[in-house]
């Protein structure tokens, strides 16, 4: 293909958009509903994966130490909770430092409970490399000597890692969906454009323009129609995610979970969705063209 | 050159609108198609510059075998090819000097092979005036010159004109056929399916009478209807 093909290329481009303007609005606005929405379930979903992995990595088994276990004993079980594996990081945390946390959280009258009066047992926190594994690392703790519970949330944990999934999964496929019903809608749309040049594309066949000749005008209009189609969704998603992350965000932040940082998303995303319409634009013209290239 | 042998063309639905049919043309005749409405020209005239795709029989047209080439040679073929249709086919968007340059253009000839080219062509027609109008603003026969300019603008070997005059007035007519008497001195094929009796009679030339999907007269310097059946098609006009 030589520069003045090319260039010739673009400018049919340009000057089909141009125009069959009300065609390529529609077409531009169908791509821009369907980006925003494409755009809003990612942003979500890319939020549901950052809070779960946040909540994953939160999970910890607590393994509490029989009373009047000696000092040897608890240094003897510490290298037996180390050599379960999986366990990536173990703290001791004694029970004066336990009824510290307690009353930080809970008020100054916990203080009463100082001293040799302290009910609360020592304690090994087990963080584990794999998140999945918090119930085996618990089960087997359990098991050892001295230990008098290992407990790591329980059955709520599993439900909300089970929730958790199912959100990412859901979301996911919504966003699949999404992106079908895009390049349904813009194959659809650029079938419009392409039916109302049908006649060009008669006399291009006619007077000996190979196939891909005929195709890449309309494979550019589909992308340039992409392109155009998603800037107003961009500007869209850009300034409510910012808005929604200072609000939503602030609340967040007293449980100690935190959404991802604007700018962290916004560019991603950003280039994701423009290269994604683009694409899904240039698909659906190529799809739309088949019928038309038949001899 | 053309060469049709035993050719037949049956459409998917069952009608067979060419039955075994076996025509040759010479390089530089010029041949007048002539038949009833559903005759089988049309299909005949599709069969030529490759629209259709015969089901039996052998056509090579300008040393391609077109029932043997693949899909990505029908460019080339085409490119050996001008057409012409009743309804000009022009594209209202673009100017005269545009619609006649597109043929080049899509052939990835370059902007100056473009601009020497429509020129000549232009002046050919008779139309070096008009390249800056659109062909909304053109008379039929004036649209008519632009779609042959269009039709010859690459050198083709064979011009094919599908009832080129069927929408134009008898002096039009008249003016489209010297046209393309010019074109056919200069060694260019023409093939023409018409209904015009005026023309073919007044203009004689090689005619090619088509009924029920077959050849039924090939007569040199022939008149629209044979003699002996004269009075026996007064449909034709």
């Amino acid at each position: 293909m030589n520069w003045t093909t090319i260039r010739n290329h673009l400018q049919d481009s340009f000057k089909s958009i141009k125009r069959n303007g009300w065609m390529a609005f529609a077409a531009i606005s169908g791509v821009a509903v369907t980006i925003l929405l494409v755009g809003i379930s990612l942003a979500v979903v890319l939020n549901v994966t950052k809070l779960s992995r946040d909540v994953e990595n939160d999970v910890r088994v607590q393994v509490a130490v029989e009373p009047k276990t000696t000092a040897k004993q608890k240094d003897k079980l510490e290298a037996q909770l180390k050599d379960i594996p999986s366990v990536k990081k173990i703290t001791y945390s004694s029970k004066a430092n336990e009824l510290t946390k307690i009353v930080s959280q809970y008020g100054s009258s916990f203080k009463m409970f100082g001293g040799d009066d302290n009910p609360l047992p020592d304690m090994f926190i087990l963080e584990a490399s794999d998140p999945q594994k918090t119930v085996t690392i618990a089960n087997r703790a359990k098991k050892l000597t001295h230990v008098s519970r290992a407990s790591y949330g329980g059955s709520q944990t599993k439900k909300l890692f089970s929730t958790m999934n199912s959100v990412r999964n859901w979301g996911l496929a919504f966003s699949i969906l999404l992106l079908f019903v895009a390049v349904f809608l813009i194959s659809n749309t650029i079938r419009i454009t392409i039916l109302s040049r049908s006649t060009e594309i008669e006399i291009m066949r006619l007077v000996g323009a190979t196939r891909w000749y005929i195709r890449w005008p309309f494979i550019l209009e589909g992308a340039w129609t992409g392109l155009l189609g998603v800037i107003v969704p961009l500007i869209a998603i850009d300034l409510g995610y910012s808005s929604i992350f200072r609000g939503v965000g602030r609340q967040l932040a007293t449980s100690g979970y935190s959404l991802i940082q604007p700018q962290a998303l916004i560019w991603p995303l950003n280039i994701s969705l423009l290269v994604i319409a683009m694409l899904i634009g240039a698909f659906g013209a190529a799809i739309s063209m088949r019928r038309f290239l038949k001899v | 050159m053309i060469k049709l042998l035993n050719v037949t063309k049956r459409y998917s639905n069952g009608v067979e609108a060419l039955k075994n049919i076996t025509l040759t043309i010479e390089q530089g005749e010029f041949v007048y198609l002539v038949g009833q409405s559903g005759a089988g020209k049309s299909t005949l005239v599709k069969l030529l510059y490759r629209e259709l795709v015969p089901t039996e029989g052998f056509i090579t047209i300008n040393n391609f075998d077109l029932r043997q080439m693949r899909e990505r040679q029908v460019p080339q073929l085409r490119r050996t090819l001008g057409v012409v249709f009743q309804d000009f086919k022009l594209l209202p968007k673009m100017t005269v000097a545009e619609n006649i340059g597109y043929a080049l253009q899509v052939i990835g000839k370059s902007d100056s092979e473009i601009n020497d080219a429509v020129s000549q062509v232009l002046a050919e027609v008779g139309l070096s005036d008009q390249a800056d109008h659109f062909p909304d603003e053109l008379s039929g026969g004036q649209q008519q010159r632009v779609a042959i300019a269009r039709a010859i603008v690459n050198d083709p070997k064979t011009v094919i004109a599908d009832e080129p005059t069927g929408n134009l007035d008898p002096q039009t007519s008249n003016d489209i056929m010297a046209i393309l008497a010019r074109i056919n001195a200069k060694g260019t094929t023409v093939i023409m399916a018409t209904h015009n009796q005026q023309i073919v009679d007044e203009l004689p030339q090689r005619v090619v009478e088509v009924a029920h999907g077959q050849i039924i007269r090939d007569e040199q310097g022939g008149q629209y209807t044979h003699e002996l059946d004269n009075d026996s098609q007064p449909s034709a006009r």
